[in-house]
């Protein structure tokens, strides 16, 4: 009885450890991280523009903006506990790229209700996309 | 004039209901990756559901027979069990998925906490439904629904390609890689499944009984369910045209219940996003009640209790706490925090494989002739049924390697 609950506490443990290792990330997936960061800039870059001409009510720019700083953070999070597998480099260049990402549309968030605050943001999220299309296109 | 004035609120309300959170992303996301290369798929889900849900309908007028009864009969208990079993739990997920894409278009209306608004907003329902009858339930929510017929207005002014749509309409088997083409199979699959999903036609069958429906109606059935779903598809093909027109060329794949909106009035200013929104938010409303009645349909109908929405409440008990715990079970899913359209994926996959087990009953019967009489398929239906149970069976088969590839 003691032997099998000591086994079964060894398996447990040995589960636990193995999945507190760094998840490795494939080419694959960090090809995958690459587009939906791109993704994510070129969609923050169209909800501004539709906010810098008042096409979204300011509710709706508030919320979708907040939708979109936690789908950010979760893949930032995502990459940040994860390590690349050989290949698959530039990872951590990503997850700063998204990091500058969240904090650009933080400022945006900030400026809902003024759309000449939005010039800032607007043209770093753009500097993010274009960084990121390059790196896209150098796969 | 009052026959055609009930076809035509009849097909009005089933083009208003016609779309569901479902469709609105999948067929969004299917735009933005592949642009109009998905547009067969639409086209053949449109057929089948005209096919399947005029059967249903004729069925439940002649037999006076809903779909899960004669899943019961067709299948035998343990084949039946399971079935209700896998729908209900498919109608609980979409609920569930259903529920959280209202929150998240009223938080993005109102503003006010999203998850105050999911509480609020199932309370709202189950009060509505449980005081509405039958037809009001349904004439509510479809017609409100039309205003999604702002996305079609959008997708017009855009200017697509019509002669890239009508090439959309062949399949293109060769994409660049074996990834892309996976992809283009999954999508072709979820687009099938999402039109042909289960609890439409069992929202569909019951209704038919729910009101009365004789074999005077059997015109109107058809007029409906062809109508209805052609119209109703004619803004899913605008769904595809926005993804592919709005996002595609910037490289956005639309994840977010918000961004496919915000296509939907893309070419107009904020009223036309409000109306956009709330043609979505009364698409997505009324797939929740259907989701939620039609589990109390199902589990009323296999095992013969009483039920009925107009009927009052206290002579139909099981079929009344059925309904109101699915919305409550579905209500606590959404509370986990699960994203809706995490739950809209697995639904649509799940719903894939399971449906077979739906249609098949439902082609035996309608070609029956001791059962259906002067009513029976025509052969050349049952050649059509045929065909698309094979395909559908195919589907179902090819979702689980899809699903677990995605």
């Amino acid at each position: 009885m003691a032997k099998g609950f000591q086994a079964l506490l060894f398996t447990t443990l040995l589960l636990l450890i193995s999945c507190s290792h760094e998840k490795t990330r494939t080419q694959d997936e960090a090809r995958s991280d690459l587009i939906a960061s791109l993704s994510f800039a070129s969609e923050a870059e169209l909800l501004i523009d539709e906010m810098q001409q008042s096409c979204v009510t300011e509710h709706y720019a508030d919320g979708h903006l907040d939708y979109l700083i936690g789908e950010i953070e979760r893949l930032a999070k995502q990459i940040g506990e994860s390590s690349p597998e050989t290949g698959a480099q530039g990872l951590e260049h990503l997850r700063t790229e998204l990091q500058d990402l969240t904090k650009e549309l933080i400022t945006a968030r900030l400026n809902v209700d003024n759309p000449a605050g939005l010039a800032g943001p607007r043209a770093k999220v753009d500097e993010i996309r274009r960084s990121l299309q390059r790196a896209q296109s150098s796969l | 004039m009052k026959k055609l004035l009930g076809i035509a609120l009849g097909i009005m309300t089933a083009l208003g209901g016609f779309v569901d959170l479902g469709q609105i992303v999948f067929t969004t996301q299917a735009g933005a990756l592949f642009g109009y290369q998905l547009t067969w798929a639409i086209v053949l889900g449109t057929t089948a559901i005209i096919v399947y849900m005029e059967m249903c309908g004729r069925i439940a007028v002649v037999a006076k027979e809903p779909v899960f009864a004669l899943l019961r009969t067709q299948l035998g208990f343990r084949l039946g069990l399971a079935t209700l079993i896998a729908s209900n739990l498919l109608n609980l997920i979409t609920c569930a998925a259903e529920l959280g894409g209202v929150a998240i278009i009223l938080h993005l209306l109102t503003g006010w906490p999203e998850k105050l608004l999911l509480i609020g907003a199932t309370l709202c329902l189950a009060i509505a439904v449980f005081l509405l009858r039958f037809e009001w339930i349904e004439r509510t929510f479809g017609l409100t629904g039309l205003l999604m017929i702002v996305f079609a207005v959008s997708a017009v002014m855009l200017h697509p390609d019509w002669n890239q749509l009508v090439r959309g309409l062949v399949p293109t088997f060769v994409q660049p890689e074996t990834k892309r083409s996976l992809l283009y199979a999954y999508f072709a699959v979820g687009i099938f499944s999402a039109m042909l999903m289960e609890y439409e036609v069992h929202f569909y069958s019951s209704g038919a009984i729910e009101e009365d429906w004789t074999s005077e109606d059997l015109g109107e059935n058809f007029m409906v369910a062809a109508l209805g779903s052609t119209l109703g598809s004619l803004l899913t093909i605008a769904l595809l045209i926005l993804g592919a027109l709005v996002f595609l060329p910037r490289h956005i794949f639309p994840d977010l219940l918000g961004t496919a909106t915000l296509a939907g009035a893309f070419p107009f200013a904020q009223k036309a996003l409000i109306v956009a929104s709330l043609g979505a938010l009364a698409c997505i409303t009324g797939a929740s009640v259907e989701t939620a009645l039609s589990g109390a349909y199902n589990v009323c109908q296999f095992f013969n209790f009483e039920w009925g929405k107009n009927r009052p409440a206290k002579s139909v008990p099981i079929y009344t706490f059925t309904w109101i715990g699915m919305f409550v079970l579905a209500l606590i899913v959404a509370l986990t925090g699960v994203r809706p359209l995490v739950l809209v994926d697995v639904s649509i996959i799940f719903g894939m494989v399971i449906m077979p087990f739906t249609y098949y009953p439902v082609l035996k019967v309608a070609a029956d002739k001791n059962v259906m009489g002067k009513h029976v398929n025509s052969k050349f239906d049952t050649m059509i049924g045929v065909a698309f149970l094979v395909l559908i069976t195919v589907a179902a088969i090819a979702a689980i390697p899809l699903g677990s590839l995605m």
